[in-house]
């Protein structure tokens, strides 16, 4: 397709356009060459917006805390309430010490150690 | 890539398979079309819109505002479809029917689709292939041609077939290099009258 193959090529063209290679037609080569590298551009925006997002997305997800029931939790050691003792260490720890009965409004009896 | 590192097209088909040690100038002209290079889009518009041109000027039968429009068309599309390729026959080829499709869409916005379907059924062998209007369009140039004063022909025939330089034809007829432009600048005009009254216009 390039002139090259019939010289009435080129008089065709300069018959229709004087300034083939400076005119309107060498405008639409420009043109047509400022189009590619606006949508070179474009593409390049888009691509590198979308890995941004992509690796925003990304540490997003990773620097997110683990949900409640996912963690693992060490609890604490409860301490109990109350200890379980025999008579003869009841009595060693009391040591001739007086204790007090009282009874409670509920009818128990509530014993309080009387410090000495 | 600037305008002094792309190589002419003159060499140019490859047959399929064979090794290219280095780029080809097609790979390297198209290569440099889809990066928006200047330089290849100058050396196409030079090498390859003639022939495009002619091919849409064959195919509007002389309607020089209607090629013109179809010529920027078919450059845009190059602009967005176009990628590196190293076969000129399948290149020309692909050119060819961008063109085409190029100026078959700025038919439609001219003539309304319903009047051109209308015609198309009305005559359906009112479409000839691309080389039969080329050829058509060739033809009415020689003929325009021969309808020139002498003096104007072998002007012509003298910078477009021979590829004398102006200044020498300006030599030649002792005339300045300005004045041979001019006569030229005329002879155009008066070949381009010719050639139009002998164009059918079938857009």
């Amino acid at each position: 397709m390039t002139e090259k193959h019939d010289p009435r090529t080129k008089l065709l063209t300069e018959i229709f356009h004087e300034e083939w290679s400076g005119g309107a037609p060498a405008g639409f080569a420009r043109d047509a060459a400022a189009l590619v590298r606006r949508r070179r551009r474009l593409r390049h925006s888009l691509v590198a917006a979308g890995t941004a997002a992509a690796v925003a997305v990304l540490t997003l997800v990773l620097s997110r805390p683990a949900p409640e029931h996912f963690r693992q939790r060490s609890l604490p050691q409860a301490e109990p309430a109350y200890e379980i003792i025999s008579d003869d260490e009841l009595l060693a720890q009391l040591s001739d010490r007086p204790l007090l009965a009282m009874r409670t409004e509920s009818g128990t009896r509530e014993f309080v150690l009387l410090e000495p | 890539m600037n305008a002094s590192s792309l190589r002419p097209l003159n060499v140019t088909l490859f047959s399929p398979g064979m090794e290219q040690d280095t780029a080809s100038p097609l790979r390297e002209l198209t290569t440099g079309l889809a990066q928006g290079d200047d330089a290849a889009w100058t050396q196409f518009h030079r090498e390859y819109g003639p022939g495009i041109f002619r091919q849409l000027l064959a195919s509007t039968g002389g309607d020089h505002d209607l090629a013109t429009e179809a010529l920027q068309q078919t450059y845009l599309r190059v602009a967005r479809h176009v990628r590196p390729c190293d076969a000129a026959a399948m290149f020309g080829a692909w050119l060819r029917i961008v063109a085409r499709t190029a100026l078959h869409d700025c038919r439609r916005r001219r003539v309304s689709f319903r009047t051109l379907l209308q015609r198309r059924h009305a005559d359906p062998s009112d479409a000839p292939s691309d080389e039969k209007e080329e050829e058509r369009l060739l033809t009415a140039l020689d003929h325009a041609l021969s309808q020139l004063v002498p003096e104007d022909r072998s002007l012509l025939e003298a910078k477009y077939f021979a590829g004398t330089e102006v200044r020498i034809i300006a030599s030649q007829l002792a005339v300045s290099p300005k004045a041979v432009e001019s006569r030229l600048t005329r002879a155009r005009a008066q070949l381009r009258r010719h050639l139009l009254a002998a164009l059918p216009r079938h857009d």
